[in-house]
């Protein structure tokens, strides 16, 4: 009896074989200005079919870090450090021909702007069909098929015909949608989705993120979803990882980050979302100040300057990644009392 | 001085919308082409009835394309209506040129989405805050320099980011530059179109708790523009839904987001994730079909006809009125009683 339960578990309850493990991976850009550290030693797991949203602002490094895992950094930048093991090989080891077979097969990537990353010149069919045939070894008609079921799946009305299309014949919403089609049809092991629906508007985010959901599960790939939406994040992801001037500072089940945050950073940005229902504070709890450069290297920790509880240790000290709950983790030296109360921070009149 | 010729002739009675729209139309011809062989009209803004009180905060929603900026343009006379009304105080000023415009203008004012596009790269902090004053001849050199350190420590920047540049700035700064610019003529209105959307997510309180204050402090109305909806229940006293050029909804903030009536302010509510896992995978989210109609070629009959989950026969040819279903609520839907 235990035995046939113990066969009939599949894999990814196994909880020490991650999928995907990345390692102190650190990414440079030497610009004119100095080094910029735009990711520092970021590690985390990524476990089969799940969802890890990346959150941060613009510059907190982590569109870079996402593209970085397929060595989609160009000069300037450069990957200094780390390692992404997927699978038993290194992502930022590979080379050449297994780097090509990488990047769009077990690996593959939706990005922000549809029509900067569909091809414009080329028909939707002369865009999904040549990966499959690449990364699956399938005939043209095989390829095609496939291509047509994946875009039905995908919500693509008349595929027979869009597949024909150019992409400027298509919405901004279709385009999106043929992207995640592109992005799954090759049965990927793990999708990176770098703000897939910024650009798009909240109907049609919400059309898009449902689809990404579900294609996700029946294709069983893990996603890396990358944006700076809490909302977002709460509606699709299994676990949250919130970057701030390059570092993880936490990361947890999304439950207990929405919960119980620990780090005054995603305290504040939480707060400082209004509801849309319920009571409406006097005030909006405000984060001051602004992010800070990564060309400066500073001691201690990098909210520090914005945070409202930092004393001298977190001046000179950078602050670790300490576990706080099961799988749980966040790097503070005081962690504060959450923003309740709001304070009037100062007034600024005259009278 | 000029302030005074500004006064209006008649005292505005306290019930009386400071600026009130009426059937503001914004037709766009779109020429022939190559492509296009025959000119098409875009009808952007078709129809639209608006009143802001003093003192207080309208939000326009929608999603692109909807119309809510050529609004918001309108509103500030950077866009010339095709046909309507704009009653600022009760006169109309939907002709006004020259002095007439000019003092239209100093008195509504617009804060612009991207303040990074919106400000004059080469000009000073100092220098855009006074442009304003400038153009208008206010006062002499230093009355105006003082004012302009005013208007800084007015909106939070201190005096010596006065002889920075736009770049030297971060997001949030460069922001409240296009705010202390559009305070500069003491304006009664303020059009904000999208004011925290180019912003850093941590940097967004910031600015609105700024606009609050603001209008707590010197009474001025905000038509609050944005697709942020839970920014615009934040800061909003009253709201107005449009989809493709019309108003479908409006009504007061806290009641149009506690009960929506029209199906697609429901729709709309629905798809915006909220920062609750817990709630959040509770939710049932009500998926539109589709997406927006192309406004050159509008449905027949309702605008929302094509996604709308509730569409009966009627909707398909009769287009519906906005009418009046409650205090203070309108909404333009056959199937709302």
């Amino acid at each position: 009896m235990t035995a046939t339960a113990v066969l009939e578990r599949p894999q990814e309850f196994v909880p020490d074989a991650p999928l995907l493990s990345v390692r102190d991976l650190t990414v440079h850009f030497h610009t004119k200005r100095g080094t910029v550290r735009a990711v520092s030693d970021v590690s985390f797991d990524l476990h089969r079919g799940e969802r890890l949203a990346i959150v941060g602002e613009s510059g907190s490094g982590k569109s870079v870090m996402s593209m970085s895992l397929l060595q989609l950094v160009a000069y300037p930048g450069e990957i200094v450090d780390g390692s992404a093991v997927l699978e038993g090989r290194d992502l930022l080891a590979l080379k050449g021909r297994e780097l090509r077979n990488t990047r769009g097969g077990a690996v593959t990537m939706i990005f922000q702007d549809p029509m900067t990353a569909l091809n414009p010149v080329l028909r939707i069919a002369d865009q999904i069909i040549p990966p499959m045939r690449r990364h699956l070894g399938l005939s043209q008609a095989a390829a095609r098929l496939r291509a047509l079921e994946v875009l039905r799946r995908t919500g693509i009305p008349d595929p027979e015909r869009n597949i024909e299309a150019f992409p400027h014949e298509l919405s901004g919403g279709m385009r999106q949608r043929v992207l995640i089609a592109m992005a799954v049809v090759c049965r990927p092991r793990l999708l990176i989705a770098d703000e897939p629906t910024t650009a798009l508007d909240v109907t049609i985010q919400a059309q898009i993120v449902a689809l990404l959901k579900e294609i996700a599960e029946q294709e069983d790939s893990a996603v890396v979803f990358v944006t700076h939406d809490m909302g977002l994040v709460a509606r699709f992801a299994h676990r949250v990882a919130v970057m701030y001037a390059g570092r993880i500072v936490e990361i947890g089940p999304v439950e207990q980050i929405f919960a119980d945050p620990q780090h005054p950073y995603t305290q504040g940005l939480l707060a400082s979302i209004p509801a849309i229902d319920g009571d409406k504070p006097s005030r909006l709890w405000q984060i001051d100040g602004s992010p800070p450069d990564l060309a400066d290297v500073s001691l201690g920790c990098a909210f520090g300057p914005r945070c409202r509880a930092a004393n001298s240790l977190c001046r000179t000290i950078r602050p670790m990644l300490e576990r706080r709950a099961a799988g749980h983790e966040g790097a503070c030296w005081v962690t504060p009392p959450k923003p309740g109360a709001v304070p009037r921070p100062e007034v600024r009149f005259d009278h | 001085m000029i302030t005074e010729t500004l006064a209006p002739a008649t005292p505005p009675s306290a019930a009386a919308p400071l600026l009130k729209v009426s059937g503001l139309q914004k037709h766009f011809v779109a020429r022939p082409s190559l492509f296009n062989r025959k000119a098409r009209v875009v009808l952007a803004v078709d129809g639209v009835d608006l009143e802001l009180e003093r003192g207080k905060t309208l939000g326009l929603v929608g999603e692109s394309g909807c119309g809510k900026t050529t609004t918001g343009r309108m509103l500030v006379q950077l866009e010339k209506p095709t046909s309507g009304d704009i009653l600022l105080d009760g006169a109309d000023c939907s002709q006004a040129t020259g002095d007439d415009l000019r003092a239209y203008r100093r008195r509504v004012q617009m804060v612009f989405q991207d303040p990074s596009a919106s400000l004059d790269a080469k000009m000073s902090v100092r220098a855009c805050i006074s442009e304003p004053l400038d153009v208008s001849r206010d006062g002499n050199r230093e009355l105006r320099r003082a004012r302009v350190a005013d208007l800084m420590h007015k909106v939070g920047l201190s005096h010596d980011m006065a002889e920075r540049y736009p770049h030297q700035l971060s997001g949030g700064q460069r922001q409240r530059v296009g705010i202390a610019r559009a305070l500069a003529l003491s304006p009664d209105v303020i059009v904000a179109d999208e004011p925290t959307s180019a912003l850093d997510v941590s940097v967004r309180a910031q600015v609105v708790n700024l606009l609050r204050d603001l209008q707590e402090q010197l009474g001025i109305s905000f038509v609050f523009i944005s697709h942020d909806l839970s920014t615009v229940r934040y800061v909003s006293h009253d709201v107005a839904v449009m989809y493709l050029g019309k108003i479908v909804e409006k009504g007061p903030a806290d009641e149009i987001f506690a009960e929506p009536l029209h199906p697609y302010t429901k729709a709309l509510l629905a798809a915006v994730p909220v920062p609750n896992p817990v709630l959040e995978s509770r939710r049932e989210v009500i998926l539109l079909e589709g997406e927006l109609p192309n406004p050159a070629n509008p449905p027949s009959g309702c605008a929302f006809s094509t996604r709308c989950p509730l569409v009966m026969d009627r909707c398909r040819e009769e287009a519906p009125e906005l009418r009046s279903v409650a205090e203070g609520r309108t909404v333009a839907c056959h199937r709302v009683d």
